[in-house]
Parts: C-alpha cells; structure tokens; sequence
C-alpha cells in the first residue's frame, strides 16, 4: 500500500521536471545550470531503481505503524501475552502430571508386591489342603468310605479352584507390570511351539488326548517376539483345548506360513480342539475380562475368566490379531497372527 | 535348626533331602516319600541346607525358595559351586513362580521347578522317579 503510493510520488516528480524542462527554453540555460538539471532528472528517473532494493530504513516513515497496525499490533502483543501466561500453565501442569504418573507407577509397583506376597501366602495354606485331601482320599492315612470320598473331593475342588484363581491373578499382574516391557528378541517358532507342548506332555497323557503339531515344509527363521509372552499365549491356548475336550479327542496346533510372503507379512498359529465348543450367544464376550460361558463354566468350574483377556493383550501387543471359530459340541479353533519380523 | 534323619525307612532307594521351612508341608512330603522308599534328609532353613547336603550326600534335592536366612536361590548357587554336590539333581519345589524365579532358578542349576500349589505329592513323586531314572 505505502509502495505504490511512494510510487506516484515519483511519477509525479518526474513529470513536474520533464514539465518545466520542455516550458522552458532549455538551449537559453547557462551550461553549469543545465548539467545540473540533466543529473537531476537522471537522478529522478534512476533513483527508483535503487530505492526498491533498499531497505526499509530507507523509508523515513517506515517504523512508525497506522492507526489500523497499532490496533493490531496491540492485539497480537495481548495474545502473545495470553499465550506465555497459558505456556506457564501448561509447564506447571506438566510438572503436576509428572508427579503424579511417578507416584501411580509406586502405587502399581507396591500392588504387583502386594499381589506377589499375598498369593505366595495363600499358595502355601492351599498346597497344605490340596495335599492333605488327596492323601487322604488316595487312602494313604487309612480308609474312607464313599460317602466321605464325595465330600473329600468337593474339598479338593474348592482348593483346586483357589489355586487357579491366583494363578491367574498372577498372570494378569504380570501382564499389567510389564505392559511395556516387551523383550522381542530372535526366537524360532517351531522351539517355542514345541517347548510349550512338551510342559503339557502329562496332562495329555491323564486325558488320553491326541495332539499334534502341523508345521511348514521349509525352516522358517527366527522370529522377533517376546517368547515368554507368546508362550503365556500359547500355553492358555492349549490349556483351554485340554479343559474343554472330552477324552480321547485331538488338540491340533497348526503353524501356517500361507501370509509370510504376501503383503500381510504374518504368521499364524491356530489351536483347533475337538471339544464342547463356545454357545453362538456369547462369543462375542469371549475375550473380556472375567467372562467365562456357560457351558465352561459346567465342565470346568474352575477358572477366573482372565486367560482370553490376557491372550489377546498380548498378541495385539506384538502387532498381530487374534480370532476363532466355533461349533457347539464339535469344537473351536483359535487363530493368532504374529507379524513376520525375522531376526 | 538342623534335623537329618537318614534310615527312616527301610529298604531305601537313596537319600533325599528336603529342604522346607514350612513344617506341615514337610511332614506330608516326608511322609509321601519314605512310603515311596526314599531315605530322608531335611533342612529347615537355607544355613543349614548346605550342611545337611554336605553330610547326606543326597540324591537328589527338593528346594523351597522363600527360606529363612539365606534364600534358596542362594543355597542352590553354593550347591552348584561344590565340587561334590554340584552334580545333585535339585528340584526348586517352591510357591514362588512368576517367569522370572523360573528363569532365574533354572540359570542357576535347578533341573526342574515345581509350583506346589500345582503339583499333588504324587504327581512330585512321578518328578522325583523320572529324574532318579534318567
């Protein structure tokens, strides 16, 4: 705006000069005035040039603001205030976040004690009655009638389903404190599949239950997880196919490559069981908290509902997804996928 | 505290020692191995563990963890260190179990790691055998 009006006033001046050079008899000028005049009218014509590429010092009014720039210099000065009063604000409360996330992690810190402590506590009275109840119903301090077998083994449930409960409360507290201390470290995934089974190799035996593994063709290379945790996964898996799958039934474990070399990049690992299956109605639920469905609940009253919760934690922690499919009284199949990140 | 009995029963396959600060969860698992035939050694505490190892020359070891005094993490470092004793089977027979004890038990020499709320003393004994047989 203040450009092109300085702008007119060369325009101006330059035509007042070369004006008053032609109204005048320019040949009559004394020499000396002549000269002066010529420098003069270059001086007009070229000073423009360097007027623009100087800066704006140059311009005598330049630093002084109109009316309309004072008013929002005035404005932008109270937001610059507002903004470092707000920045203030922020820091402080930043600080208070701070302190307070320190003092939750103490608080998580001592619970996951707590849990710890309190659960060995239990654990030692609980293996005391789990042990005495079973010697006394295996006959070993004399005989017992059948009659006092029945009760005897309802005591031994009770015992038996404490137990679980605390396992699985340690479970999710270790879950909880190590939330974001996943340790992914090169693992190969036929060992750790195989490593799992082999810790189930008696309970199968006491159900008489077949399982076996499918695996890929080729060796597949080591992946980057956190082994403890997919063996948590893998172990609760197979723990659910055993508790759910009448005698004599088949466990199979299937480690599928089919979406290592697609765009998905995944590995599957699924859980297939012959066994009493997941009701249509609930399946949705299956992996909240606490649930656990009710015909579960009838052939294994034991059980706290945490290890689906745990399991899908933990695989969506690693970057994968986890789903199932289900018949009542055929059997449910568990999927995970675990991003095919070699070592 | 130190109580060693070595000929409780008859007729013994060899000796075990159990290592347990908890005295009814001793006396059952004592009692479930001498039916078994298995000669006993028992330690209290993890000060007088390696003593007791040192004199009953076991056969194998079943250690508690949580112990008065020296814990048995400790005591199953020293026995690993013993010329004499380090090649004992120990079963870490314990109510700890996070991953972390597992892990760090069985760095340390344990052959297995048994969570007694888990386990029947049958079922311990099934361990105690297969491990015997190897």
């Amino acid at each position: 705006m203040r450009r092109s009006l300085a702008a007119w006033y060369y325009l101006l001046l330059v035509v007042i000069v070369v004006g008053g050079f032609i109204l005048a008899d320019f040949s009559r000028l004394a020499p000396s005035v002549r000269w002066l005049l010529i420098i003069f009218l270059g001086l007009a014509l070229v000073g423009p040039l360097f007027a623009r590429r100087s800066p704006s010092a140059h311009r005598p009014f330049a630093g002084v603001p109109t009316p309309d720039q004072a008013v929002e210099l005035g404005l932008l000065k109270n937001i610059n205030q507002e903004l470092a009063e707000k920045l203030t604000q922020l820091k402080a409360r930043g600080e208070e976040l701070t302190v307070a996330n320190e003092r939750l992690k103490e608080l998580d810190k001592q619970k996951s004690q707590f849990v710890s402590m309190t659960t060995h506590q239990l654990r030692t009275p609980l293996s005391a009655i789990k042990w005495t109840f079973h010697m006394i119903l295996g006959g070993e301090l004399g005989p017992v009638t059948e009659d006092q077998k029945h009760f005897l083994r309802k005591g031994y449930d009770a015992a038996e389903r404490v137990i679980t409960v605390i396992n699985d409360w340690l479970n999710l507290d270790y879950i909880e404190a190590n939330r974001d201390e996943y340790k992914l470290v090169p693992v190969n995934p036929n060992e750790l599949v195989d490593g799992v089974v082999f810790e189930f190799s008696d309970r199968l035996k006491a159900k008489q239950l077949n399982l076996t593994v499918e695996r890929p063709q080729i060796n597949l290379p080591p992946l980057r997880l956190d082994p403890i945790k997919i063996s948590m996964v893998l172990e609760n898996l197979i723990d659910n196919a055993i508790k759910y799958t009448p005698s004599a039934g088949q466990i199979t474990i299937k480690i599928n490559d089919d979406r290592v070399n697609t765009a998905e990049r995944v590995l599957e690992i699924s859980v297939s069981d012959t066994g009493i299956g997941i009701p249509a109605a609930e399946r949705d639920r299956l992996f909240t908290r606490f649930f656990r469905s009710t015909n579960a609940l009838k052939l294994a009253p034991r059980g706290s509902g945490l290890g689906l919760f745990i399991v899908k934690d933990i695989v969506e922690r690693h970057g994968g997804k986890i789903w199932f499919e289900s018949e009542e009284g055929r059997g449910s199949t568990f999927h995970f996928t675990l991003p095919f990140q070699t070592a | 505290m130190m109580e060693t009995n070595n000929n409780r029963a008859a007729g013994a396959k060899g000796t075990i020692l159990i290592v347990e600060d908890d005295e009814f969860l001793r006396s059952l698992t004592a009692k479930r191995l001498e039916k078994e035939g298995y000669r006993l050694a028992v330690a209290v505490d993890g000060d007088t563990a390696l003593t007791v190892a040192q004199e009953s020359k076991p056969a194998l070891i079943l250690l508690d963890l949580l112990l008065p005094g020296t814990d048995g993490f400790e005591v199953l470092r020293r026995l690993k260190a013993d010329p004499e004793l380090k090649r004992v089977p120990v079963i870490a027979f314990s109510n700890l179990g996070q991953r972390e004890d597992i892990a760090r038990a069985t760095e340390l020499g344990a052959a297995d790691f048994l969570i007694k709320a888990n386990f029947t003393l049958d079922d311990l004994v099934v361990k105690i055998n297969q491990r015997l047989n190897q």
